[in-house]
């Protein structure tokens, strides 16, 4: 009687979800998908595949060594130092952890600009370090690992505790690292894939590097053709190129998340530890995290000296003034729009496999395109819809919902794996009780899925905040944002104004994500303990 | 039916005893989507207050513009001073990382939002023009202007110019002959000592167009060709040349002389050349503006182009940080180019075909070069 009840509530599930995911996942793409089917004419196909020769397969091969060597790198850096900072409590923990945010909302531009001011600092002969591929790598490792480390962090936070302190008393802290580390796997490895398919479809660093990969192929036929037809047919090819890399991981994802981190005791390890080994480790950490960031940011504050100093500051703060609102509007939206997208999406998907597989899938597709092509295809909607329409696709949350549309399978990939680690027995439960779905997603299922929803809501802002390229192209005209007003100047400005403009961005998005750390810690006080 | 209490106690006994969820989440829960539900209703009200403003047309203007902040936003403030009409400046640079706000332009090209573009330079002009989506206006205020570098239908006039220079460091070049032509880019001396920006964008890729023209197919490719062979280094961007040439990276540069100035008022150690002024001629590399077709204010469009064009702005770009040559004759050059326009030898390029031939050279001969550049030659298929 219970199952055949259970079966029902399936049934009834498979029949609303069906489409609401697919009214989702179809918004999500719609942009893109409109850049797309505007282009295609009917001597498409036959010019795709002309365009599959030499340079173009080369420069795909080249974006997928990119891709390759990022995810590699950052995994290396991100996955054992996102481990060890959710294992070990240590001083000054909170505020390294905000000040890993600081790549994901800085634009990647910047921090190729940064590393390309670092040459002076180098002998010519050594300089090549910043030159093409290495430069371009570096560049992506810099944005992707700090991603990576929050991403096994969660992984590890999330560990049972009879298992790691069974790890901890066979093996000590070493022991204690190793469990968790094969636990925070699957999440590093997703965020790792994640920040390399960003770093392949981002043209930015590639051409200041001058490595020239997919993206610049890409942005070629945009910016010396102006030919968003083309660039949408060569971004449709590379995904068409891609789809089978990025199915063959969000499978082999999907499964692990789901052998390692389905249903299990939630009860917390002691993770106070004595001794020099996890000090060590620690300080090694930061010692990699430091010699990462600091030859960028080294390079991008290089021209503040002398008396000008000051100038340069203020007219930083002057900007920080005029755009600091509308940037975090716009942040705010996109962080709104894409967390509930996402979230719905991982409730239509819970434990279904075959959904979550979907949805993964359709997260790295919409990801790994170009960000300029899905601007360019909400530009081109809002200027076929009447007028009317205009409050909503012209209007100054336009360019939060386009974003929050664009990043909305970040959250998804958020939630769907807080869905996951959540116990089937409170949904069996509340089956058998007969409690009404609405009631047990607001009193069970969403306070479960707070945390993942407030790390979706930070990155997604953070993430849509970086972006330069789609803001500029939905940007209401009279409208500015802080990355936007430095991508204005970076051409003619001063060195020193740019730095300013940097060293305020900077400051001031450290000092924000700073104030989140504190309010969640004094929430996580206020419920009384650590997770 | 069974009341909130009784699936309290039935969550709360299906969960281990860490899994339960407190009391107090659920009560912030509530918290924080009342305040949520507060924040969604205020950025709908934001969004409608801005979309009725935005439908207020008869007060404001919509400039979309390639020129840099620093000189486009004074130049528009001075415009809602004079006319109280208020500018909504959307901004793009020439540099490279961008899909730029042509490709906006384009896409919007149905219902455009924008009135005017202000270009940096004639050919993206142009290309609208090609495209059908600038609309002709022959501007009173045009009047002094010279005739031949602007659409005679006034699809875009030009007016303040900039040029193209070649920049080098001082120090590494100190006791040394400065370069005098482009030509010295692939000079013996000069080989993997020069640099240049992506001649497929910006006004690099104007530059290329117009030394296409005038030197004629065979001898333009060739000069590429042993650009390669001189070792000279493309890059991303004009500001990246200011930037590696003052560093000493570089002993020369191609880029435009608003970079020149902006190193120069720095106090960097680098002097500039206007190239070949005993041969072809220095290029001159215009700005350009359009009325976009069917823009929402076309009256004001037509107000803020007359104000562009008057000899009041082009005298204030002359003297601003710009340091932007006037077109008319009349007016002081600035400081930086120590002579008027009349006494320099320019290039004789035609900006009107020029769209065209840098369509058809983007997708052709310096597509290719870029990729050799790049080290892709090897990957090329044999022939075109």
């Amino acid at each position: 009687m219970r199952l055949a009840s259970l079966s029902a509530k399936v049934r009834q599930a498979i029949d609303w979800r069906l489409p609401v995911t697919a009214a989702i996942l179809s918004a999500a793409f719609l942009p893109i998908l409109w850049s797309v089917i505007s282009s295609l004419k009917a001597e498409s196909l036959p010019e795709m595949l002309g365009m599959l020769h030499g340079p173009f397969l080369g420069a795909l091969r080249r974006s997928l060594i990119l891709m390759t060597a990022v995810v590699a790198g950052s995994l290396a850096v991100g996955w054992p130092g996102g481990t060890l900072l959710g294992l070990v409590e240590f001083p000054g923990r909170r505020v390294l952890l905000a000040s890993l945010a600081v790549p994901l909302f800085t634009p990647s531009f910047l921090w190729a600009i940064g590393l390309s001011s670092f040459r002076p600092f180098l002998a010519y002969r050594h300089q090549w370090w910043l030159d093409g591929f290495p430069g371009a790598f570096l560049t992506g490792v810099v944005q992707t690992f700090p991603l990576v480390v929050f991403a096994a962090l969660l992984g590890a936070r999330t560990l049972p505790a009879s298992l790691l302190e069974a790890a901890q008393l066979a093996g000590g802290f070493w022991g204690f690292f190793k469990a968790s580390s094969r636990f925070s796997l699957p999440a590093g490895l997703g965020a790792s894939v994640l920040g390399g398919v960003l770093a392949l479809a981002d043209p930015g660093p590639a051409q200041i590097m001058g490595y020239h990969g997919i993206a610049s192929e890409i942005l070629i036929a945009f910016s010396a053709r102006y030919d968003a037809g083309l660039a949408a047919r060569k971004a449709l090819l590379m995904t068409m190129v891609l789809l089978p890399v990025v199915l063959a991981v969000s499978w082999k994802v999907s499964l692990w998340s789901e052998a390692r981190l389905l249903g299990r005791e939630m009860r917390k390890a002691n993770r106070r530890f004595e001794g020099i080994l996890p000090a060590v480790t620690v300080l090694g950490f930061v010692f990699i995290y430091v010699a990462l960031l600091s030859p960028a940011l080294v390079g991008l504050t290089r021209p503040l000296k002398g008396a000008q100093t000051a100038d340069a500051l203020q007219y930083g703060l002057t900007v920080l003034k005029q755009s600091a609102g509308t940037t975090l509007r716009y942040g705010f939206t996109a962080a709104v729009v894409a967390t509930v997208l996402g979230i719905v999406l991982s409730l239509t998907c819970g434990r279904c496999h075959p959904f979550r597989l979907t949805v993964l899938l359709f997260s790295f597709l919409v990801l790994s395109l170009p960000p300029s092509l899905h601007a360019l295809g909400f530009a081109g909607m809002a200027a076929q819809l009447p007028k009317s329409f205009d409050w909503f696709m012209r209007g100054g949350n336009a360019v939060g919902i386009a974003f929050g549309l664009r990043l909305s399978p970040i959250p998804a990939l958020f939630c769907l794996r807080a869905w996951s680690v959540m116990p089937e027995s409170c949904h069996q439960v509340a089956v058998l009780h007969g409690v009404p779905a609405f009631q047990y997603l607001w009193r069970v299922a969403l306070p479960q899925l707070a945390p993942a929803m407030a790390g979706s809501l930070l990155l997604v802002a953070l993430v849509s905040i970086a972006d330069v390229s789609s803001t500029l192209l939905l940007l209401p005209p009279g409208a500015g944002t802080f990355t936007s007003r430095i991508f204005g100047v970076i051409d003619n400005a001063s060195e020193r104004i740019l730095s300013g403009l940097c060293v305020v961005y900077v400051l001031s998005g450290f000092i924000l994500v700073g104030f989140f750390a504190i309010v969640e810690a004094l929430w996580r006080r206020r419920l009384g303990g650590s997770r | 039916m069974i009341g909130p209490n009784q699936l309290e106690t039935a969550r709360l006994e299906s969960c281990p005893q860490r899994e339960r969820v407190p009391a107090q989440t659920q009560s912030l829960t509530r918290k924080w989507s009342r305040g949520a539900l507060l924040a969604g209703l205020f950025l709908v009200g934001c969004n409608r207050r801005e979309s009725e403003q935005q439908s207020r047309v008869h007060s404001d203007v919509v400039v979309y513009s390639s020129v840099d902040d620093a000189y486009a936003r004074p130049l528009c403030e001075r415009f809602s001073q004079v006319t109280k009409i208020k500018v909504r400046l959307v901004l793009d640079t020439e540099e490279t990382k961008s899909t730029g706000l042509l490709n906006r332009l384009i896409a919007e090209k149905t219902r455009p939002q924008a009135d005017v573009f202000w270009s940096g330079d004639p050919v993206r002009a142009a290309v609208l023009q090609r495209k059908g989506i600038s609309a002709p206006y022959l501007s009173p205020q045009a009047r002094g202007l010279p005739a031949g570098i602007s659409d005679p239908q006034g699809q875009f006039t030009a007016f303040s110019a900039r040029m193209r220079v070649i920049i080098f460091n001082q120090k590494l070049l100190e006791g040394k002959k400065a370069p005098a032509s482009i030509f010295d880019l692939i000079a013996p001396r000069f080989r993997g000592k020069a640099c240049l920006a992506n001649p497929l964008f910006g006004t690099t890729s104007m530059h290329a167009a117009a030394l296409f023209q005038v030197l004629g197919q065979e001898k333009a490719k060739e000069f590429f060709q042993r650009l390669t062979e001189n070792k000279v280094k493309m890059l991303s961007s004009n500001g990246e040349v200011r930037r590696r040439v003052v560093a000493g990276d570089f002993e020369i540069g191609l880029t435009d002389s608003d970079d020149a100035n902006v190193a120069l008022k720095e106090g960097a150690p680098i002097g500039f050349v206007l190239p070949d002024q005993d041969g072809m001629g220095t290029l001159l590399v215009p700005n350009a503006v359009v009325l976009i077709a069917g823009g929402p204010n076309a009256e004001n469009a037509k107000r803020f182009i007359d104000f562009l064009l008057s000899p009041e702005s082009e005298q204030w770009l002359a003297e601003s940080e710009a340091a932007q040559m006037a077109l008319r004759g009349e007016i002081a050059p600035p400081k930086f180019f120590g002579r008027p326009l009349g006494e320099i030898r320019l290039m004789k390029a035609d900006v009107a075909p020029m769209a065209a031939q840098l369509e058809e050279l983007a997708q052709g001969f310096l597509e290719e070069w870029v990729q050799q550049q790049m080290g892709l030659a090897a990957e090329r298929r044999p022939s075109r």
